[in-house]
């Protein structure tokens, strides 16, 4: 019995393509209720434009909807016998059932591809659906009308003198440039530049500094840390400080042409008591003939504190002077 | 000498600089560099203007050191022997022979100052060189012994029409050479004008203590200074280094402006120019109460006891003064130490 149900309409909906839809009768008010949203735009349209519909069908139980009825995409209206030249371009649909009715949802998207050198009229052409009871022994088939859009379709240039605020039609919406790519551009552009604010601010207010590892003093902290207390350990850090001042100065820095350093850098000045035990130190280290003896360890630990605030100088922080520590040198 | 006694020594070389200070107003540094020379027994070529009061300082050091004073004046016609005496006829009608310069003061002779040595001849030179170098004099039939003698000697920069250039050899005979310019203070300026006791220098060099150091320990003090301030290897090695780079300063990287650094220098230090800065730095570090030489010793001496030894291009030759500055400096600066 349901193959024969299902073959009965098969052969209906087939036949009904060589139908005219006046063929069916209209279903009767109140089974059929819908729900149009327009496209704001009413005139104005020109060859290639779109316009969107939103339908919403709402079909009462028992009827049910001819899927086959539908709108076909692409398939091109006539109207008086003449090309009606609005075609629908897509449409989405969805059905949604429930225990009293059934829900279609259509989003119709028409394009123009009609026009004339001054104003004329136009539509979006009303569509058919088709319904059923699928109960009814008959089987009669009922048609619903989704009225028509009246629209203006305009030519692509105005011939004559027009005075602009003489053509402000209500009717015509306001001509848009497609805003969606350029606000996208603007929020990623918006977010860079606060990043980039961010970034500067991070850099040059007083007390940010970036981890700037290539740094001189950057560099020789972290190769003072791996040292261990030997005489020859202590010498070579004494030697890298030594050389990381000269290459921060552009010359040889001795205890006595300390402002070059601070003219090149004046977050030195902060450490001045310390730069000044630096080169008690050295001379005690290098040039001390005296067996006076040097605690190895000590002197190490002072240098890599001593090296962790030249490397905060070079990145401009200011070292806490409760922070350094002089009077190694006894 | 023990330790202590240096010590001793070293408060009065303080004193005695403080002495000249009070009596020479705005020359702290070439106070500093002569007091040193004298500790080290190095002999000074003075440049400067005149009038800046180079006679005053130099009367001023004798008075607080003690032993003889001499002077003589540079001229064209100036003769080795007017060095030596001078021949006069007496009030008896008779010739008479009196002690020149040199001999005048006897062995006792402390500070010799020739002012402006390059009016001098040639042979004058000589003399004067063979006197530094080997302090000893035959004249007389007799040998004359100067062991306390430091010499000062004045070139006239300004002036060089007359003048005999003191060849380089010469000048590696000197330790040191000191410019002595006026004051820069506008107050100092302002003293030496206005303040009548600067305007008579002899009654001014009466405020300085006489006698306060005495000139014949000063040989045996400064052995004792060279013997006991020591210099690490360290320092001899930046030493050396800076002495090279006095010979081919491009090849360290000294750059001047104008200047063609590969023809520049003729001839760098000598060895006796090294060897008399390190007398220079060890005293200096004694005075700074060191018992071991640092590079800021060298660098208080390194100028003043190098700067004249070395022989430029004659192209450059004009420029000396200028350029041997500017070369002293970026060898400093270039040469690292350690």
């Amino acid at each position: 019995m349901k193959f024969f149900f299902f073959l009965w309409m098969l052969l209906v909906s087939v036949a009904s393509f060589a139908l005219d839809v006046q063929e069916w009768p209209d279903i009767q008010e109140g089974i059929i209720s819908i729900k149009i949203v327009e496209p704001s735009q009413q005139v104005g349209y020109t060859v290639g434009d779109k316009s969107k519909r939103h339908i919403e069908v709402t079909i009462k139980k028992p009827y049910v909807l001819i899927k086959e009825s539908l709108p076909i995409p692409g398939y091109e209206r006539k109207y008086k016998g003449q090309d009606l030249g609005i075609i629908l371009d897509a449409m989405d649909q969805q059905l949604e059932e429930n225990n009293t009715s059934s829900k279609l949802t259509l989003d119709l998207t028409y394009q123009i591809f009609t026009n004339n050198v001054v104003a004329k009229p136009g539509f979006l052409p009303a569509e058919y659906i088709r319904v059923l009871n699928p109960k009814d022994p008959e089987k009669k088939v009922f048609k619903y009308r989704i009225p028509a859009r009246q629209i203006a379709i305009s030519p692509l240039s105005i011939f004559g003198n027009i005075k602009i605020e003489e053509d402000m039609s209500p009717l015509r919406g306001v001509f848009l440039i497609d805003e969606v790519g350029p606000i996208k551009t603007l929020k990623i552009s918006g977010g860079v530049a606060l990043l980039c604010l961010l970034g500067l601010l991070y850099i040059y207010s007083q007390y940010a500094w970036l981890p700037n590892a290539r740094g001189v003093f950057a560099r020789t902290h972290r190769s003072m840390k791996k040292l261990k207390a030997t005489p020859a350990s202590l010498q070579k850090a004494m030697t890298e400080m030594h050389r990381a001042f000269d290459l921060v100065t552009g010359k040889t820095l001795f205890k006595d042409n300390l402002p070059n350093l601070y003219s090149k850098n004046p977050s030195f000045e902060n450490i001045h008591s310390e730069l000044q035990e630096f080169f008690k130190l050295s001379n005690l280290v290098f040039f001390n003939s005296t067996q006076k003896k040097i605690e190895h360890e000590e002197i190490l630990i002072w240098l890599k504190n001593f090296s962790k605030h030249c490397r905060d100088c070079e990145r401009k922080l200011i070292v806490d002077k409760k922070s350094l520590v002089v009077g190694v040198v006894k | 000498m023990s330790d202590q006694n240096l010590a001793d020594w070293r408060k009065l070389a303080i004193k005695l600089e403080a002495e000249i200070n009070k009596v020479i107003v705005g020359q702290e540094g070439p106070i500093r560099l002569i007091t040193t020379s004298i500790f080290a027994r190095g002999h000074v070529l003075l440049e400067g203007d005149v009038g800046v009061g180079k006679t005053t300082l130099l009367k001023a050091f004798t008075r607080a050191i003690g032993g003889g004073y001499q002077r003589i004046e540079g001229t064209i016609d100036l003769m080795p022997n007017d060095l030596i005496y001078h021949t006069y006829l007496g009030e008896d009608g008779k010739p008479h022979v009196s002690p020149g310069p040199i001999l005048m003061s006897g062995s006792d002779l402390a500070i010799f100052f020739f002012n402006e040595i390059n009016r001098a001849r040639p042979q004058v030179h000589s003399l004067l060189l063979r006197i530094m170098a080997e302090k000893t004099l035959s004249a007389f039939n007799k040998e004359h012994y100067f062991p306390h003698m430091v010499v000062f000697a004045d070139r006239n920069q300004v002036e060089r029409e007359e003048t005999f250039e003191i060849p380089s050899a010469a000048r590696d005979r000197f330790m040191m050479e000191i410019p002595i310019l006026i004051p820069k203070a506008d107050q100092m300026m302002k003293d030496l004008v206005f303040e009548t006791k600067f305007h008579n220098a002899d009654k001014l060099i009466e405020d300085v203590k006489p006698n306060l150091i005495k000139f014949n320990k000063l040989n045996e003090l400064s052995e004792t200074i060279q013997e006991n301030i020591k210099a690490t290897e360290a320092l001899k090695n930046y030493a050396l280094r800076l002495w090279k780079a006095t010979k081919n300063p491009g090849d360290y990287g000294i750059k001047l402006s104008d200047i063609d650094m590969n023809r520049l220098i003729v001839s760098g230090a000598s060895p006796r120019g090294m060897s008399m800065m390190m007398k220079a730095a060890r005293v200096n570090a004694w005075l700074n109460d060191r018992t071991s030489v640092t590079p800021a010793d060298i660098h208080a001496v390194f100028h003043e006891t190098l700067a004249h030894r070395l022989v430029f291009n004659p192209v450059y030759e004009m420029r000396r003064t200028v350029i041997a500055r500017d070369l002293t400096d970026g060898i400093l600066n270039v040469i690292n130490a350690p």
